[in-house]
């Protein structure tokens, strides 16, 4: 049976050392390199199972090459390998299309079970930091929001204004911002909300009861 | 001459004053006594009548002008003639009479006139004329005329009465302005007499003397006389009035009256075969007619004169003021064009007064400078305002010195516009002084950017050795405890020990890792802004449990890294803030991008502050959010009011700081 075939990618070479030495026995290190482009490359050169790389590498970081690979079409699995304890540099390798994120110093177990896992077409997750990451996917699922919650609360307050009749300027003068900060929320609140005229915008904000009659 | 000498001359020409009064006195007696044989001589047939009685006018004159503790003398020295010749007819009642009405009338005339007709100034002005004409002219002799007429039968009461009355007010009205005035202007004259005038006045005098004589004295021609003659006199009287004003006109009238009388008496002129007391009211009221509107016309002129001295006067005091002040002075008129220039502005520019008239000063004014301020004087001058402008003029030497130059629309006394004054001062010192310090000032921020850009450099250069090295050297001590404790040969109390190590040395590693990121978050430079705020936002909400919302909408990539750890460093500082002051629950962090700019928004419904009292108290950190700001030309606004929450907004440009 011939060994699932790795590359490694980490710019701390005893780190990547180690790493080496502990995948050897299961997995075969085909490579191991240093940065973010010669991953890409590596990558494209050698038929590869499975690439473990560090997020933060010199040249291109590892979400970058990750991204760059999957776009070329390179099949391989990737899982990152990380000194963040950050929920979003997970998601941020998740939406990449990493199959696995794990915590360097939770390596010896959990980046075994990650490229076991990755091998079987599942997605690991350093328990460290999946339930975190859970959570903070279930705070921003989309669906609960409607329009007007779109808005920050700053931008309501700057709608109401307008919708009162105010120009930018008066708005300023209210809220105490610059002229240009006003008119950058006016351009924002009309585009969040799709909308082109002042007259829409006073009637979207009866519609929503934001102002009354 | 010293005062001193002055003083002895003085003295040797001064005899003692009861000698000098005794002489004066004598003197008006004399005159006195002259005048009134004259005026005895003088009566007009049938009913003796004088049409000007001169001695109570030529006393009133004395008595206007000498102090009133002398007037006893006067009085007596004057009517000496008059009681004498009564003395010598045995006092009858009527020349009692006379005396005692005479007496009475002048003191209240010479009291009038030095009460309310400003005594020898009596015809300088037309107030002060009114006052003489009322007392003196009127008053006096309507007064007296009531004691003088019972001197008359009684059936003839009214017409003694109007005897009385007219010829003291044609004294009073001729003989008393000419003496007063000669007495005036013998105190005021100067002492050096123009030979043109002399000539002048001579001529004037000839020219009347001869048509008085004409008109007045010619043998009458009967019924063939023409009336209409009396009027040749005005002209020549008209010309002393405008020529030589009060003292002209008195003069000349009293040179009218004396000829018409004496004309009138020898039975010529058109006053002549004065058989009836109707002619000497004719010539009584043709002499008053004249001298009236006259005096008024010579008292107008005098007080146009004086007027015009003051302000000639005024004018002067104004230039010596202006010349000797320490300050540049100005002055335009009604059309922009500048009229005047003070020494000192001469002095300054080393320019002839020619040559800075009308527009001539703006070609000293820097060509840099010219045009703005053309610009701001024309615009001040058309709304009639203050100005104050600054502008390099060119001095003698020809270096051009910073001047402030402040103008002031002036207005004649009626209110219209007439122009402007201005004044100026050299502020070439001051302006140096001004670029220095704005020079030390730039100095002084470049020097603090730069600071701040090495302690960051030098952060994130220690952030990254300790991540980079200590932290992934502590993990690989880890791996390699973590590959010990997989060893199936060692005992359960080695595995659980390696597994403590194991967990001690990723606690180090978190806490290094931690402080790593305190000093520089990598995360920005890994992940970009959107990403490192949200991360920073979800610590924040852990740590503190206050729920954070966070927005991140259209940030487009490509933020300059400065301008990125700058946002990024104001919302750990504005939040930071909520965690310590604002007392609340939740926060909302927005992050918004727009074509050019890049918005920051924090904001709490929280307690608030007093922006004013947070700016000069250190702790919320408020200055050094704005100076980071500033550092990539964004603009941070602060809104807080207690009880009603704080915003934090931060507008950073795209393109970082343009300079």
């Amino acid at each position: 049976m011939t060994r699932p075939r790795v590359l490694l990618a980490d710019d701390h070479q005893i780190m990547a050392e180690g790493l080496k030495g502990l995948l050897e026995p299961e997995f075969e290190v085909v490579d191991v390199v240093s940065d973010g482009r010669e991953l890409v490359a590596a990558a494209k050169r050698h038929r590869l199972d499975v690439i473990v790389a560090d997020i933060s590498m010199p040249t291109l970081n590892g979400i970058e090459a990750a991204i760059q690979l999957r776009d070329a079409g390179v099949a391989s699995k990737v899982i990152f390998l990380t000194m963040h304890r950050d929920v979003a540099y997970a998601r941020r390798a998740l939406e990449a299309g990493a199959s696995g994120f794990v915590l360097k110093h939770s390596a010896p177990s959990d980046l075994v079970t990650a490229i076991r896992e990755a091998l079987r077409g599942q997605t690991y997750v350093s328990p460290m930091i999946a339930g975190e990451l859970l959570e903070s996917y279930r705070e921003s699922s989309p669906g609960k929001q409607d329009e007007a919650s779109r808005l920050t609360r700053r931008q309501r307050e700057v709608l109401q204004l307008l919708a009162e009749g105010c120009s930018a300027k008066e708005v300023a003068a209210i809220l105490k911002i610059s002229p240009r900060t006003a008119e950058f929320h006016r351009a924002r609140i009309l585009s969040a909300l799709g909308i082109q005229t002042t007259a829409e915008l006073v009637q979207y904000a009866i519609r929503h009861e934001i102002i009354s009659l | 001459m010293s005062p001193r000498n002055e003083a002895t001359k003085d003295n040797t020409r001064r005899l003692p004053g009861a000698i000098r009064l005794a002489v004066r006195v004598l003197a008006v007696g004399v005159i006195c006594h002259v005048s009134t044989e004259i005026g005895f001589a003088n009566k007009l047939p049938p009913h003796n009548i004088s049409a000007l009685w001169p001695t109570g006018a030529i006393l009133l004159s004395v008595l206007v002008a000498t102090p009133v503790r002398h007037w006893w003398a006067y009085t007596v020295a004057a009517y000496f003639t008059s009681v004498m010749n009564d003395a010598r007819a045995g006092f009858p009642v009527a020349a009692i009479l006379f005396v005692v009405a005479g007496v009475f009338e002048i003191w209240i005339a010479a009291v009038g006139v030095r009460r309310f007709a400003g005594g020898l100034r009596a015809f300088d002005n037309p107030r002060n004329l009114i006052a003489f004409i009322t007392v003196a002219v009127i008053l006096g002799p309507f007064l007296s005329a009531f004691v003088a007429a019972f001197a008359g039968t009684t059936q003839n009461y009214w017409f003694y009465w109007r005897v009385w009355f007219l010829s003291e007010a044609v004294a009073f009205l001729t003989l008393a302005p000419a003496i007063l005035t000669c007495i005036g202007v013998a105190y005021t004259a100067p002492r050096v007499v123009f030979v043109p005038r002399l000539v002048e006045i001579c001529l004037i005098v000839c020219l009347l003397i001869a048509i008085c004589a004409r008109v007045f004295n010619w043998p009458s021609a009967g019924d063939g006389s023409v009336p209409a003659l009396v009027y040749l006199p005005l002209p020549l009287l008209l010309w002393a009035a405008m020529r030589f004003g009060p003292l002209g006109v008195n003069i000349s009238l009293l040179i009218v009256a004396i000829m018409s009388i004496s004309g009138a008496v020898q039975g010529r002129g058109p006053f002549a075969g004065a058989s009836s007391a109707d002619h000497v009211v004719s010539l009584q009221l043709f002499l008053i007619a004249m001298s009236t509107p006259l005096m008024f016309l010579a008292a107008l002129i005098a007080e146009g004169r004086l007027k015009a001295i003051g302000l000639s006067e005024s004018e002067a005091r104004f230039r010596s003021m202006a010349d000797t002040a320490p300050v540049m002075i100005w002055m335009s008129d009604a059309t922009k064009r500048c009229i005047y220039f003070n020494k000192p502005w001469l002095d300054f520019t080393g320019r002839a007064i020619a040559q800075e008239l009308g527009d001539g000063w703006a070609e000293g004014i820097h060509p840099d400078d010219r045009e703005r301020c053309m610009t701001e004087y024309v615009t001040a001058f058309d709304a009639r305002r203050h100005f104050g402008m600054e502008y390099r003029l060119r001095r003698r030497d020809g270096e051009y010195r910073w001047i402030l130059d402040c103008g002031n629309p002036r207005s004649a006394p009626d209110g219209t516009f007439v122009g402007y004054i201005g004044s100026c001062i050299d502020i070439a010192e001051r302006k140096q002084a001004e670029v220095q310090l704005r020079a030390s000032h730039e100095q002084q921020r470049d020097l603090a950017s730069r600071l701040l850009r090495a302690q960051e450099e030098e952060r994130r250069r220690l952030a990254r050795e300790m991540h980079d090295d200590l932290t992934q050297r502590l993990a690989v001590m880890a791996i390699d405890v973590g590959r010990l404790e997989l060893q199936p040969s060692l005992s359960g109390t080695v595995t659980e020990s390696l597994r403590r190590t194991r967990d001690q040395l990723v606690t180090l590693s978190e806490d290094v890792h931690d402080l790593s990121r305190q000093l520089h978050p990598s995360i920005l430079d890994d992940l970009g802004l959107v990403d490192a705020l949200r991360s920073e936002c979800d610590r924040f909400s852990q740590r503190e449990t206050i729920a954070v919302s966070y927005q991140a909408d259209t940030v487009p990539a490509g933020l300059p890294r400065d301008s990125a750890l700058c946002l990024y460093l104001i919302a750990q500082e504005a939040l930071r803030n909520v965690a310590r002051h604002a007392e609340t629950d939740r926060v909302e962090v927005t992050l918004t991008g727009c074509e050019a700019d890049v918005l920051l928004t924090v904001s709490d419904e929280g307690k608030g502050f007093d922006l004013g009292a947070a700016r000069s108290h250190h702790g919320l950190g408020l200055v050094s959010m704005e100076e980071r700001a500033r550092l990539i030309g964004a603009e941070v606004s602060i809104q807080s009011h207690p009880g009603k929450g704080t915003t934090v907004s931060v507008l950073s440009p795209l393109r970082g700081r343009e300079s």
